[in-house]
C-alpha cells in the first residue's frame, strides 16, 4: 500500500475515532513476540494502557483481521495473572471493515489508572509454503505474510514487534525503516506515537527443516457403555502443509537422518488405564507403533506407513478402550450418572482444522447434559444401533474448526440418566435368542429323528 | 474262574449299555469338538498377523461384497465395475460366482438383523473357518451315509476339519469360493447318496438344491456334473442300476441343469459347453436303458434282442455324429482349464496365461503328503474296504477318490477336490481298521465266543443291498437289528500284534494332527501381502511393503489414476489402493494382458508409448532383489514375455536369454537391459549396496550383481518406493519434452 494513501486513510480514521470517542484509553507500550518455530503461528502480546477517560472503562478492544479471524485458533487474554473474558463482538461499531472487533473484560479501569495485560493469539494457515514445489534435496520455504505493526484501535506510544524463529535455517523479512533482522529473528520498532490502525504489510520467509504436519479433519468418536468399557475411535488425516516434493521420490536419496522435513513418527500420551490400544487404516493394522505404559500416562508412538513428504497426505484411525468403572461415576441423584473425557485430540503441536466431537450414550440414556467448554460450530443427534440394541442410542456429534490439544485440552462432562430396568434389556434379549435357538434345534432334532430317512442302523 | 467271569461279564455289560445310552452324547460332543477345531485351527492367520483379506482373488471378492452390502443385490447383479480393465470395465454380476458374496452377504445382513452390527471384513474373514465346520459335519453325514456306521463318519469329519490342503484355501481372510463351496460339494454328494439310497424325490431335490448353491459358488461344479453322471454310468456297465437311482438322477438332472442356468456366469453354458456334455448324455441313456428294461418285459426276447441291436446301432451313430459336429462347428467348447485337464500339457503348449499360474501346475509327490500326510497310508485302506463291500455309497466314495486323484495330479489346485475324498477313504479305512483291532482286543479281555459270528456275514449283508434291492425295507431293518445283536466279534489277532498296530495307527493319527497343526500356523496362514521374517535377534518382523505402497497410491495420487501393472496385482490395487486398473486375476482379455506384458518387454520408449496409449498414469511393478523375496516381477518376466509373444511376434523369448540363461548382469542381452521391465526394476539399484560382502547392486533373487551402468528414465518418474523396495511406483510423465511448472507434482 503506498503511504500516501495510508496517511490519507489515518486522516480519515482520526476523525473518525475523534467522533467515536474512542480514544479514551490510550496503549502506553505495545510488544508483539511471534514465533514461527511451531507447526503453528503464535503470537503473545504484552500491551500496557491507560484509561484517558473521566469515567470508569469495563472492556478494552482487540482487532483480528478479517482474513484470518476463520484461522484464530485461540485467543487468551491474560489480566494480572487471571485469564479475562474475551469474546467476539461483532455489535460493535469500528472505523473499519477489515477488522473483527473482540471485546475484553476487563473489570473496572478508574480514570487515569494504568493497567497491562497478554495477549496471547494462534492462527492456522498464517505460515504457507512459499512455492508450490521443491526437490527433495532442499530445504522446505515457508512464507508469512505479516504487519510490521500491532494493529490496534487506540493510538500508541510505544510499539515493538519481533518475529522469531529459532529451529530456522534462515530468516528473511522485508526491510523498512526501524527494521533490524538477524539469521533467526526480526525486529520492527520501536515505533513511536502510532496512531491507531497503521499497519504495514511484510513478508517472512523462512528455511525451516522441519515438518509442517497438519490435521485436515480428526473425529474423536466415545462409546458408553456399561455392560463393556468405554471406546474411544479417533480418525485423523494428516498432510504435510509444506511445498509439494517434485521431480520424484527416491529411496537412495531418503534418508531419515538427512531429511528431517518429512512425518516419520509422531508421539503423544493417553490415559493410563487404556487398555486394547490399535492403530490402523482402511487396509488393516499398521504395523509401526509403540506404546509404553509409565506411571502417569502411556506414551505411544506411531509412524505413517510412509514417511510423509511435502503435499503428502496420510490416514489412519487409533483407538482405545478406558474402564467403565473409573470413568463412569454416579453424581448421587438417583439412576444418574456422568462422565469427564477429554475433549482433544492427543496430538500437542499439531492443529486439527476440522475437528468432530462425537459422544454415543448407553441405550436407553435420558435428560443428557453435555458441558461443553467452548462453543462449538454445530451440535447435532443422531440414532445408531450398536450391539444388540432395540430402539438405538443417542449420538451427539459437536463440530468446532481448529483445535489445538496445548490449548483446547478441557474435559468434556456429560450428564444422563438411565433407568436401572435398561441394563437388563441385552441379558434379556441374548436369552430369548438361546430359546428360540434351542427351539429351533429342538424342531430340527425331532423331525430328523422322526424321519424314516435317518440311518437305520441303530 | 467261573465266578470272575461271571462279574467281569457283568461289569462288561453295565460298561456297554452306559456307552449305547451315551452314544449320541458322546458322538455329538466329538462332533463339536472336531467343529471347534476345524474353525479354531485357522484362526492361526488372525493371531499371527491380523484380521485381513487374503492374497489376491479374495479381495476382488470382498470388494464385491461390499458393494453388495452397501448397495443391494439390485445393484450388485447390474454393477458394470470401472475399476478394472480400464477403458473396457467389466460387467461384474454376469461374471462371477455369486455364492460366497451372497452368503457373506446373507450372514452380515442376518448379524445385523439380530443385533449384531458386524463389519463385513470381519464376516469375510471369519466365513471360511465356519464353513469348514460345516464342511466336517457334513462329511460326518456323508460318510456315515455312504457306509452306514458312525465310526468312518467320525473319523472323516476329524480328518476333513485339518486335512492341510483344504486349510490352505480356508484360513481365516482366505476369502474364496473354495472356502464354501468344497462344503457345498460335499453336501452335494451326501444328498446324492441319500437321494440314491432312498430313492426319494425329497432328498434328490435337495441334492439339486445344494448344487445350485455349488454351482452359484465355484466353478468346479462341474467336477459334480460329471461325476454322478459317471458314476450312474458305471452302475449301469456293472448291473447295479436300480429305479432309486434312477429317480435319484432325473430329478437331480432335469432341476439341477434348470436352476444352474439361473446363474448368470453359467447361463446357457449348461447346454453349450462341453463339460455338462456327459450329464446330457447319460440322461438320455439312462431313459433309454429304463425304456428297453420295460420293453424287456413286454416283448419276446427274439424281438427284443433285435430291436435292441437297431436302437444300440443308430443312438451310437446319431451321438458320434452330433458330438463330431458340435466339436466341428464348435457349438460346444471345452474351456481351457478342462482342456488342461484332459490333456495336461495343453496349457503350457497353447496357453501360457493358465500355464504361469502355479496353481495351475501337476502336483508333485512331495505337496501330495504335504498337504494330505497320513491320508495317504489310509485311504487305500478304505479304498480297499469300498471295493470289497460294495454299497452304492462305498462304490461313490471309490469312483469319487479314484477321479479326483487324477485331477488333482494334474492341476495343484484340485487337490482341493481330491481333500474331502481322501478324508472320507482314509476315514474308512482307519475306522475299520481301528475297529477290527479294538474287537479283538475286547475280544482278548472278554471272550464271548459263544456269541461269534463271522464279520463276513455283515459285510455280505450290507453288499446285498446292492445285490438284491428286491428286499423290502421292513425286512432289511428287521434283519440288520437282528444281525447287529449277534455280529460282536471280529477276526481274534494276536494281543501283542493288535497293541502294536493300535499304537503304530495312533503315532500316525498324532503326526498327522501335529502335521496339520503345523501348516495351519507356518505353511499357510501367512495373508501373502505381509511378511513375517525373523530379525537378527530372533525377534518376529512384519514385511509390510505392499500396504506401505498400496496406502501410499490411494493417499497420494489421484482418485481418477490409472495404474498399469501386472495382472496379478489388479484386485490388491481395486482393493487396497482403491485405483483404476488395467487389468486384474479375472484374466479373460488375453490381448490386453499381453498389450501390456509387451510394454514391460519393450524397450522404454517403446513401453511408454503402450502406457500412453493404454491411458495408464503409474506404472507399479514388484522387485525383490534387494530382500530375497522370490516372486516378484522380474521374475515373472519370463511369463510376460511369453504371453505377449502369443499376440505379438515381435516380442522373441530367445532374445531375452542369454546363452540361454535368464540373467540380469553386465551378461544380460541388450534387449533384456533395455526393456522396461529391467529399467524399472533396477532403476538406481545399482547405487545400493547391501554390506561389504556383495557388489553394488546385487540382487539377491537372482544372485548376481546387475548390470552397474546407470539407468536413467527419460518417461518414467519414481514416485515411490517401499522401504525394502518391494514395490515401486513410478509415474509416467506426460510429456517429456516440456517443462510443466508442476511436472512430478503429485497433488
Amino acid at each position: 500500500m503506498a503511504s500516501k494513501d495510508l496517511k490519507m486513510m489515518f486522516g480519515i480514521v482520526f476523525l473518525l475515532l475523534i467522533a467515536l470517542n474512542a480514544n479514551a484509553i490510550k496503549n502506553t507500550k505495545v510488544t508483539r513476540n511471534v514465533q514461527l518455530g511451531y507447526p503453528y503461528y503464535l503470537q503473545e502480546t504484552v500491551i500496557e494502557f491507560t484509561n484517558n477517560e473521566k469515567e470508569n472503562i469495563h472492556e478494552y478492544i482487540l482487532l483480528i483481521d478479517k482474513d484470518q479471524v476463520d484461522d484464530l485458533v485461540y485467543i487468551e487474554v491474560e489480566l494480572n495473572k487471571k485469564v479475562a473474558n474475551t469474546t467476539r463482538d461483532d455489535s460493535i461499531t469500528i472505523p473499519t471493515e477489515d477488522f473483527v472487533p473482540f471485546k475484553v473484560d476487563i473489570g473496572t479501569l478508574s480514570s487515569g489508572s494504568k493497567a497491562r495485560f497478554i495477549v496471547k493469539e494462534i492462527y492456522t494457515n498464517k505460515k504457507a509454503p512459499y512455492s508450490t514445489t521443491m526437490k527433495m534435496h532442499e530445504t522446505p520455504k515457508l512464507r508469512i505474510i505479516d504487519d510490521a505493526y500491532y494493529i490496534s484501535l487506540y493510538e500508541t506510544e510505544k510499539m515493538k514487534s519481533t518475529f522469531e524463529c529459532s529451529e530456522c535455517g534462515s530468516l528473511k523479512a522485508t526491510e523498512i525503516e526501524g527494521a533490524e533482522a538477524r539469521t533467526k529473528n526480526v525486529r520492527y520498532g520501536t515505533f513511536k506515537n502510532v496512531q491507531p490502525l497503521t499497519s504495514e504489510a511484510i513478508y517472512i520467509l523462512i528455511n525451516i527443516d522441519a515438518p509442517q504436519p497438519l490435521f485436515s479433519s480428526v473425529k474423536r468418536a466415545i462409546t458408553i457403555s456399561h455392560w463393556s468399557s468405554i471406546d474411544v475411535e479417533e480418525e485423523y488425516r494428516l498432510k504435510n502443509n509444506i511445498p509439494a516434493l517434485a521431480g520424484g521420490f527416491s529411496r537412495v536419496a531418503y534418508n531419515p537422518h538427512t531429511i528431517k522435513y518429512a512425518v516419520t513418527e509422531l508421539d503423544c500420551e493417553l490415559p493410563v488405564d487404556i487398555t486394547e490400544l490399535y492403530y490402523t487404516d482402511e487396509i488393516g493394522n499398521i504395523t509401526t507403533s509403540n506404546a509404553y505404559r509409565g506411571s502417569e500416562n502411556v506414551e505411544f508412538t506411531i509412524q505413517p506407513r510412509f514417511p510423509v513428504m511435502g503435499g503428502w497426505k496420510t490416514y489412519w484411525q487409533q483407538g482405545y478402550k478406558l474402564p467403565k468403572d473409573s470413568y463412569i461415576k454416579e453424581t448421587g441423584n438417583p439412576e444418574e450418572y456422568e462422565v469427564s473425557l477429554s475433549f482433544s485430540h492427543p496430538y500437542d503441536d499439531i492443529i486439527a482444522q476440522d475437528f468432530e466431537f462425537s459422544i454415543t450414550l448407553p441405550e436407553g440414556a435420558t435428560d443428557t447434559k453435555i458441558d461443553i467448554p467452548f462453543e462449538m460450530q454445530s451440535i447435532e443427534n443422531e440414532t445408531v444401533f450398536r450391539y444388540l440394541d432395540l430402539f438405538g442410542r443417542q449420538k451427539i456429534v459437536m463440530k468446532r474448526r481448529n483445535i489445538l490439544e496445548r490449548v483446547h485440552d478441557k474435559s468434556v462432562k456429560v450428564t444422563y440418566r438411565l433407568p436401572q430396568s435398561s441394563h437388563l434389556i441385552k441379558p434379556v434379549i441374548v436369552v430369548v435368542y438361546m430359546f428360540i435357538l434351542l427351539f429351533f434345534l429342538q424342531q430340527i432334532w425331532r423331525c430328523a429323528s422322526d424321519s424314516g430317512s435317518k440311518p437305520k442302523r441303530e | 474262574m467261573d465266578d470272575k467271569r461271571i462279574h467281569s461279564e457283568k461289569s462288561y455289560g453295565l460298561l456297554k449299555s452306559f456307552g449305547i445310552s451315551m452314544k449320541p452324547t458322546i458322538q455329538l460332543t466329538i462332533l463339536l469338538l472336531v467343529w471347534l477345531l476345524g474353525f479354531f485351527i485357522r484362526i492361526f492367520s488372525v493371531i499371527r498377523y491380523e484380521s485381513i483379506i487374503h492374497e489376491f482373488d479374495p479381495w476382488f471378492n470382498y470388494r464385491v461384497t461390499k458393494v453388495l452390502v452397501e448397495h443391494g443385490p439390485y445393484k450388485f447383479w447390474n454393477w458394470y465395475d470401472h475399476e478394472s480393465w480400464h477403458p473396457l470395465g467389466r460387467p461384474v454380476g454376469p461374471t462371477v460366482f455369486p455364492g460366497l458374496m451372497a452368503t457373506a452377504g446373507l450372514f452380515h445382513w442376518c448379524a445385523h438383523m439380530i443385533g449384531f452390527p458386524v463389519d463385513i471384513r470381519n464376516v469375510c474373514v471369519f466365513i471360511a473357518p465356519v464353513f469348514s465346520g460345516f464342511c466336517a459335519a457334513t462329511t460326518y453325514l456323508f460318510a456315515k451315509e455312504c457306509t452306514h456306521r458312525e465310526g468312518p463318519g467320525l473319523f472323516s469329519a476329524i480328518f476333513i476339519a485339518i486335512v492341510p490342503s483344504y486349510i490352505s484355501r480356508s484360513v481365516a481372510g482366505s476369502y474364496d469360493n473354495e472356502g464354501v463351496s468344497i462344503f457345498a460339494l460335499v453336501l452335494v454328494f451326501y444328498l446324492w447318496i441319500k437321494a440314491v439310497n432312498t430313492g426319494s424325490i425329497l432328498w434328490a431335490m435337495a441334492c439339486s438344491l445344494s448344487y445350485f448353491y455349488m454351482v452359484a459358488a465355484w466353478g468346479g461344479y462341474s467336477f459334480i456334473i460329471n461325476i454322478i453322471p459317471i458314476y450312474v454310468l458305471g452302475l449301469i456297465f456293472i448291473k447295479k442300476f436300480n429305479m432309486k437311482v434312477y429317480i435319484a438322477y432325473s430329478v437331480f438332472y432335469a432341476m439341477g441343469s434348470l436352476l444352474a442356468m439361473q446363474i448368470q456366469f453359467v447361463n446357457l453354458a449348461v447346454v453349450k459347453s462341453s463339460e455338462h456334455l456327459a450329464s446330457h448324455g447319460v440322461f438320455f441313456i439312462v431313459q433309454g436303458y429304463v425304456l428297453v428294461q420295460w420293453l424287456r418285459q413286454k416283448v419276446t426276447k427274439e424281438q427284443f434282442e433285435k430291436y435292441s441291436k437297431l436302437i444300440l446301432t443308430y443312438t451310437t451313430i446319431a451321438f458320434a455324429l452330433v458330438f463330431v459336429y458340435a466339436s466341428l462347428t464348435g457349438l460346444t467348447k471345452w474351456s481351457g482349464r478342462s482342456m488342461t485337464l484332459l490333456d495336461p500339457t495343453y496349457a503350457k503348449k497353447y496357453i501360457p496365461i493358465i500355464a504361469s499360474v502355479s496353481e495351475h501346475q501337476p502336483a508333485t509327490w512331495s505337496s501330495f503328503y504335504m498337504d494330505v500326510n497320513a491320508l495317504v497310508i489310509f485311504m487305500p485302506i478304505g479304498l480297499y474296504f469300498c471295493y470289497i463291500r460294495p454299497t452304492y455309497g462305498m462304490l461313490f466314495c471309490a469312483l469319487y477318490g479314484v477321479f479326483s486323484v487324477y485331477f488333482a495330479c494334474v492341476m495343484i489346485r484340485l487337490m482341493l477336490v481330491f481333500a474331502p475324498a481322501c478324508c472320507v477313504l482314509a476315514g474308512i479305512g482307519a475306522s475299520e481298521v481301528v475297529t477290527r483291532l479294538t474287537k479283538s482286543l475286547k475280544q482278548t479281555f472278554i471272550e464271548e465266543n459263544d456269541e461269534q459270528l463271522e464279520p463276513i456275514e455283515e459285510e455280505e449283508k450290507e453288499a446285498s443291498e446292492v445285490k438284491g434291492n428286491k428286499k423290502s425295507k421292513k425286512g432289511k431293518k428287521g434283519k440288520k437289528y437282528q444281525q447287529k445283536k449277534v455280529a460282536t466279534i471280529v477276526h481274534k489277532y494276536p494281543f501283542i500284534s493288535s497293541v502294536v498296530l493300535l499304537c503304530v495307527i495312533g503315532y500316525i493319527l498324532c503326526s498327522y494332527v501335529f502335521h496339520s497343526t503345523w501348516t495351519a500356523a507356518e505353511a499357510y496362514s501367512s495373508p501373502s501381502i505381509i511378511m513375517a521374517s525373523r530379525g537378527p535377534t530372533g525377534e518376529k518382523v512384519l514385511i509390510d511393503d505392499y500396504r506401505e505402497a498400496y496406502d501410499w497410491i490411494r493417499q497420494n495420487t489421484d482418485p481418477a489414476d490409472k495404474i498399469m501393472s501386472w495382472w496379478d496385482y489388479g484386485y490388491q490395487i481395486t482393493g487396497m489402493a482403491n485405483r483404476t486398473v488395467l487389468a486384474d486375476g479375472n484374466t479373460w482379455n488375453n490381448t490386453h494382458i499381453a498389450t501390456i506384458g509387451k510394454a514391460f518387454a519393450s524397450t522404454e520408449e517403446e513401453g511408454y508409448k503402450i502406457a500412453r496409449h493404454l491411458d495408464a498414469d503409474y506404472v507399479l511393478i514388484i522387485f525383490g532383489g534387494l530382500s530375497y523375496y522370490s516372486g516378484d516381477d522380474v521374475s515373472k518376466f519370463i511369463w510376460m514375455i511369453r504371453i505377449a509373444q502369443g499376440v505379438y511376434p515381435e516380442i522373441v523369448e530367445s532374445s531375452y536369454f542369454a546363452n540361454g540363461q535368464y540373467r540380469v548382469d553386465a551378461q544380460a542381452t541388450d534387449t533384456m537391459k533395455n526393456s522396461l521391465m529391467y529399467r524399472l526394476a533396477y532403476h538406481r539399484y545399482n547405487e545400493v549396496r547391501m554390506s561389504y560382502q556383495h557388489p553394488a547392486g546385487f540382487d539377491t533373487v537372482r544372485n548376481m550383481a546387475i548390470d552397474p551402468t546407470p539407468i536413467k528414465l527419460k518417461y518414467f518418474t519414481e514416485v515411490y518406493t517401499t522401504n525394502r523396495w518391494i514395490l515401486r511406483v513410478y509415474k509416467v510423465n506426460k510429456d517429456p519434452n516440456r517443462e510443466d511448472p508442476v511436472k512430478g507434482s503429485l497433488i
